[in-house]
């Protein structure tokens, strides 16, 4: 699966546009976690621990991406893009779309 | 002890209207989805050159909000993190009824195909856990076409199971 | 160039759809994490508050009683008019007591007479002893009277006040630090803290249960009599007839636990648990029966 968020992928061709796909996971920090972030957000700088955590649901929901795409079998995924957002109080959403296409080289 | 009750109550009301107004719009979705189905949406933001088109924006929103037990479970969660699957399916009936709602408007509108979608999602207080999605493209429609084609209805036209190809 | 629309396969974003089983497991999860959390917290709270001199509780009890009598307000912390023979027969039994426990000289106890028709007696921050009129009157004999002060006294010695208070304090900050701990959260970890904090006065109880037993023995030369303050409480209890939870909720021990254990540590101690009890001297029991004391 090829996933990019260019609009074409050089030396090849899109064959068939098959809509639109998407994967999006919803993560919760724990409590003690909350407590250190909220000590070390006095001093700023990055936060480790929900770096950790956001990365882990992008991979989830990128994961579920690809899932949709292979149902319809796609083999590409275009223009793919990623939105954070927070759903509640300690709970965010990641979720990325992109137009699933069947592609071939260039001959 | 007044207040133990009104919580039990709430969350037995929060989990069985939830329950039931989920299925009821996964049903919904799910038919829609399929009755709309000839109106392409695609993610490209290149739409096929050398025919002329009209462009019209059309946008699609929806707030839905999580039940009181789902939004209590998503609060357990909060406590030891991970991942909150309670909120998964109001995320996803958000994005697909808002994106319906757009191929409605472009099927109003007589366009068969929604170029460049994109979805804006964006949390809306409240006690329980709402949140708006947004979806907004361009339709593109045949400038060729002067009146406004009638909205389409029954599955005679549209053929659910064959999906519809646009040569090109 | 063709262009299709295709479905992708239902519940890829959404594997789950039935929220109950995990509402079960996470509410027993977050009820076993809040009591232990609470525990930890109060535990750590009241040894903490353990470490704080006598010395500066009793200043503390200080600047809060003059902040009270300023204020125009009754204070816990207040000295009695000592001029009742109640009183003098009790300090003259407190000062036996103490020198029994072996308490260290800063120590200085305050007791405290209340009319009140409570069965109860209690001590709290600052060394300051209370002792209700309910409780003193049915006492049958001298010995239980030496029992109930040694406990008590016991109980400050020990600094069980200010470990009682350091641990809930130390619970309450736990809760304010939770996120979300005001809504359903809270109530849950309220409960655990007021669990542990059953289990922590409990242990209390017992100590001092064995300490005021050891100073009856020593006064005495015998244990007899001691157990009549337990049969006391669980006759008022049976005639308040509570409920079968109460053993769980109660901040005591059971009485007839607590008579046992006596029993039991009279024997393994080897002290004498037969002899014979001391009279309450008649002019104590007249002022505690006329009308207005």
């Amino acid at each position: 699966m090829i996933i990019t968020s260019l609009e074409y992928l050089p030396g090849m061709t899109v064959q068939r546009h098959l809509g639109l796909v998407q994967g999006s996971s919803v993560r919760s920090k724990h409590a003690g976690r909350d407590i250190m972030a909220g000590l070390k957000s006095i001093f700023g700088g990055e936060l480790v621990g929900y770096t950790e955590l956001l990365h882990e649901s992008r991979e989830e929901a990128v994961e579920r991406l690809i899932q949709q795409a292979k149902s319809i079998e796609a083999n590409a995924i275009l223009n793919v893009r990623f939105s954070t957002s927070s759903i509640a109080s300690g709970a965010a959403e990641i979720f990325v779309y992109g137009a699933a296409v069947q592609v071939a080289n260039e001959s | 002890m007044i207040d133990a009750i009104m919580f039990a109550v709430l969350l037995l009301l929060g989990f069985g209207f939830g329950q039931l107004s989920e299925k009821r719009h996964y049903r919904s979705i799910i038919r829609r989805e399929k009755e709309l189905q000839p109106i392409v949406v695609v993610g490209s933001k290149h739409p096929p050159t050398g025919e002329k088109f009209r462009q019209v924006l059309v946008v699609g929103n929806v707030v839905v909000a999580s039940d009181y037990f789902k939004s209590f479970v998503a609060s357990l969660v909060n406590i030891f993190g991970g991942r909150v699957r309670t909120y998964e399916p109001l995320l996803d009936r958000g994005r697909r009824e808002a994106l319906l709602r757009v191929k409605e408007q472009a099927h109003a509108l007589g366009a068969l195909q929604v170029f460049n979608i994109k979805y804006e999602t964006s949390r809306i207080g409240g006690r329980v856990t709402t949140i708006e999605v947004l979806a907004y493209g361009t339709a593109l429609l045949d400038s060729t076409l002067t009146t406004e084609p009638a909205m389409h209805s029954g599955s005679d036209e549209m053929s659910a199971s064959a999906p519809l190809s646009i040569a090109n | 160039m063709e262009y299709q629309n295709r479905l992708p396969e239902e519940g890829i974003n959404t594997p789950n759809r039935h929220p109950l089983a995990e509402f079960i497991r996470l509410t027993i999860a977050a009820v076993v994490a809040l009591i232990l959390f609470g525990l930890l917290l109060n535990f750590a709270g009241g040894h903490l508050a353990g470490l704080i001199p006598y010395r500066a509780e009793v200043w503390l009890t200080d600047r809060i009683d003059t902040a009270l009598t300023e204020a125009g307000e009754s204070s816990p912390f207040s000295e009695d008019e000592n001029d009742s023979p109640l009183h003098d027969y009790l300090n003259q039994l407190g000062a036996k007591v103490e020198q029994a426990l072996e308490m260290k000289s800063p120590m200085a106890i305050h007791l405290h007479y209340s009319d009140e028709d409570v069965v109860n007696a209690f001590a709290t921050l600052g060394g300051h002893v209370y002792l209700y009129k309910g409780l003193l009157k049915q006492l049958p004999h001298e010995n239980a009277l030496v029992m109930l002060l040694a406990h008590e006294y016991s109980h400050v010695q020990l600094r069980h006040p200010v470990r009682g208070v350091g641990g809930g304090i130390a619970v309450a900050l736990g809760a304010a630090l939770l996120p979300g701990g005001a809504g359903v959260k809270g109530r849950l970890y309220g409960l655990a803290g007021s669990l542990s904090n059953l289990n922590f006065s409990r242990d209390m109880e017992s100590q001092s249960d064995e300490n005021g037993l050891k100073a009856v023995n020593k006064i005495y030369g015998h244990t007899d009599g001691a157990d009549d303050l337990f049969v006391l409480f669980m006759a008022q209890r049976d005639e308040s007839d509570v409920g079968a939870l109460d053993g769980f909720f109660s901040t005591h021990p059971l009485d007839k636990q607590r008579i046992d254990d006596l029993l039991r540590i009279a024997h393994d101690n080897g002290w004498n648990v037969e002899g014979k009890t001391t009279d309450l001297p008649t002019e104590f029991m007249n002022w505690l029966n006329s009308p207005g004391n």
